[in-house]
């Protein structure tokens, strides 16, 4: 009898212990939502339980944090759905910035030297590919990224194909939502004329392309004009602040630049380092990474055979 | 081999071995080469490995810290303040010095938030990290909260940060740690037990990086307050308010190099912020988990022990088939070396009780050479004064 008994408590306690919960949710930013298979996605809140059956749908900038029964903590906050059983395996995916990157690079140098342009691009842009600031909506628009600072004379503007003849309307808006320019484009580039289709105006502007096929509505993003001068103080400054003494440093300058969304300025400067240290392949990869970020891939292109030709 | 013979003969070895790496040792504050020698040795302290494995891939979060990301203008921080406030954390710190007065709806924003909260630990900078100079105060610190600030400035062993200060003597005052006060308010327990350890120096005890706490960003913080998330958060937690980014790039503002560095990296990069070193402090203060930092004279000792022991063994192979060969020497010390190593760092590992390895590894780097000059010493006395040598045969 007492046998008996013990059993059916083990098989008790084991039946409790499988329904317990696997995690509990301890922080929400944004749009996350959660789900068991084919059933309605249900929007999540702070403490909520979640169960290994379960689908969470992290949507675009946000974030979950979850807390396991051990106190573990784990952070979702790359877009995707994710499958609660799957959660065990995964880490924090922090996205590199060009001085990570560098020094990932100037370690995998060592390991393998010789890759090639398509296998570098494989194995490294998905990485940075999330880094960039898009539209909202169909993440269509590459470049210029959101809030971009410049004072170049001309902009290529870039973008992916969303449709299928190719047929685009580029339009820019000024900071009052009028329309400065507005033209039909049947490429996914198009290099604007500042000062002749802006008029050489400083100030904020929008930028947004439709599709001749009708297709997902996209969000007109920011980029602001600005002047020469005001550019030309940026890296003195910089340069006094962080110092310029070591690539680390010229480095930090770049990351400071990119953050501030001075992409033009960063990729002026970042080339200067470039030249001033000759063979130094990783901080070229680097380059060239930071290149394709930001949709320069001919530029990328062209740095990545001269490591080659070296 | 525990002849008397070669143990006199092995002390007398050790004896000059620890003499030279002595005389090495403390040449190092006075002339730059040896200097140079001493940083690059220090800049790569072995004990930093325990720190960089010790936490890897940990997930555990110490839940008593909360880490909010400052905002960027007085203003915008009052509001901060106000916010968090809401939620009665125990201590608030603010790792930020206001210096100068700015515009006076900031200033004065900033005053209003700040005036009768108790609970507030305020930053000032004391001026000793050579690259300051001078003490920097907030510009409020007589007329609203003075009691409740303390300094935030590190002590910087050459670059990387290992060590924390958490009083210091200056014009006559006796200043606390940012850290020091923050437990000081909210665990008189245990600030007595660092105050009573009564050191001058305090190695702090890592016990991770940013992800070891929960960062709630300055939109984030919005965010989570509309969305009525952070009263289990903040409530009679540490909340400290200073600048730090959670996913990269990191910006290099208030960012140092820790031992936890990855030392995969070539060209290490700073990787701390200012703000998580003070967490990993009080971290350790709560904890009450400090580490223990062994004399120099311990070290010499342990160097001597050590020595004697290698030296005894050297000669009693030399006394029993003669010179061994010198790579079966260099074998038999470098396998010393690492060994010792390992005890050291199991040692720091078990009881946080850490040996300055510079003495044991200047004198086991030395040890042979010195034994070889000793031979030739001996021989020499032998063949004058009769003198009584394993090395005479």
């Amino acid at each position: 009898m007492k046998r008996i008994l013990t059993i059916l408590l083990l098989i008790v306690c084991s039946q409790a212990y499988s329904q317990s919960p696997d995690y509990y949710v301890f922080l929400v930013k944004g749009e996350v939502s959660v789900s068991k298979a084919g059933a309605k996605p249900i929007p999540l809140q702070q403490n909520v339980f979640i169960y290994k059956d379960q689908l969470i749908t992290v949507k675009k900038d946000a974030e979950l944090t979850l807390a396991d029964k051990n106190q573990n903590f784990l952070v979702l906050r790359s877009p995707a759905v994710y499958k609660v059983k799957d959660l065990d395996n995964k880490k924090n995916d922090p996205i590199q910035g060009v001085t990570q990157t560098f020094l990932k690079l100037a370690w995998n140098q060592l390991i393998h030297p010789d890759h090639d342009f398509k296998q570098f691009t494989n194995d490294n842009s998905s990485v940075v590919y999330g880094g960039v600031s898009r539209g909202d909506d169909c993440d269509n628009l590459i470049f210029p990224i959101k809030n971009l600072k410049t004072s170049e004379d001309s902009i290529r503007f870039k973008w992916h194909q969303s449709s299928p003849s190719n047929d685009y309307t580029f339009i820019i808006y000024d900071s009052t939502a009028k329309e400065v320019v507005n033209i039909a484009v049947k490429d996914t580039q198009h290099t604007v004329k500042i000062n002749e289709a802006l008029h050489g105006n400083t100030g904020k502007y929008y930028w947004v392309v439709k599709g001749k096929e009708p297709g997902c509505e996209e969000d007109p993003i920011s980029f602001e004009i600005k002047n020469k001068e005001g550019e030309q103080k940026l890296i003195p400054a910089l340069v006094i602040q962080k110092g310029s003494n070591d690539v680390l440093s010229q480095l930090q300058i770049v990351d400071a630049l990119e953050k501030d969304k001075w992409i033009h300025t960063a990729m002026k400067y970042y080339a200067t380092i470039v030249q001033g240290n000759p063979g130094n392949d990783p901080l070229v990869k680097s380059y060239v990474l930071f290149l394709l970020k930001y949709g320069f891939d001919e530029e990328a292109y062209n740095s990545w055979k001269k490591i080659k030709l070296n | 081999m525990f002849n008397l013979q070669n143990i006199k003969e092995a002390i007398v070895a050790t004896s000059i071995t620890v003499l030279i790496a002595g005389f090495i040792y403390f040449l190092d504050s006075r002339y730059e080469f040896f200097s140079s020698i001493n940083w690059n040795l220090r800049g790569a302290d072995m004990y930093d490995f325990f720190y960089r494995e010790k936490n890897k891939n940990s997930l555990v979060r110490d839940t008593n810290i909360v880490l909010v990301q400052i905002e960027d203008s007085r203003e915008k921080i009052a509001n901060q303040i106000n916010i968090i406030e809401e939620y009665n954390p125990a201590i608030v710190g603010i790792d930020a010095v206001f210096e100068n007065k700015k515009d006076t709806r900031g200033d004065s924003k900033l005053l209003q938030s700040i005036i009768n909260k108790p609970n507030l630990v305020f930053a000032y900078k004391l001026g000793t990290d050579k690259d300051e100079g001078i003490l920097k105060h907030n510009f409020f610190d007589t007329s609203v909260s003075k009691e409740h600030a303390g300094y935030i400035d590190f002590n910087r062993d050459k670059y990387v940060i290992r060590t924390w200060s958490p009083f210091q003597d200056a014009d006559g005052i006796r200043h606390f740690a940012f850290t020091s006060r923050i437990a000081q308010l909210y665990s008189p327990k245990k600030f007595n037990q660092l105050k009573y350890r009564e050191n001058g120096n305090e190695i702090i005890n890592y016990t991770g990086n940013t992800e070891r706490y929960t960062g709630i960003l300055k939109e984030e913080l919005l965010e989570y307050h509309q969305k009525n998330q952070l009263q289990k958060l903040f409530n009679n937690k540490i909340i400290l308010l200073g600048y730090f980014a959670k996913y990269p790039p990191f910006v290099p503002d208030d960012l140092y190099f820790s031992p936890l560095n990855d030392p995969a990296q070539k060209i290490r990069a700073p990787d701390m912020y200012g703000i998580v070193i003070h967490a990993n402090i009080l971290s350790m203060i709560l904890d009450g988990n400090y580490a223990k930092i062994a004399s120099k004279l311990t070290s010499f000792l342990i160097a001597f022990f050590l020595i004697f022991l290698f030296l005894l063994y050297m000669i009693y192979l030399y006394s029993e088939n003669g010179m061994p060969s010198y790579s079966k020497i260099l074998l038999i010390q470098l396998l010393v070396i690492l060994l010792v190593l390992f005890f050291l760092l199991e040692v720091y590992n078990i009881f946080l009780w850490k040996t300055p390895l510079l003495p044991v590894l200047i004198s086991l780097i030395i040890c042979i050479e010195v034994l070889g000059i000793y031979k030739i010493i001996a021989r020499w006395l032998h063949k004058k004064t009769g003198y009584k040598t394993a090395y005479s045969k």
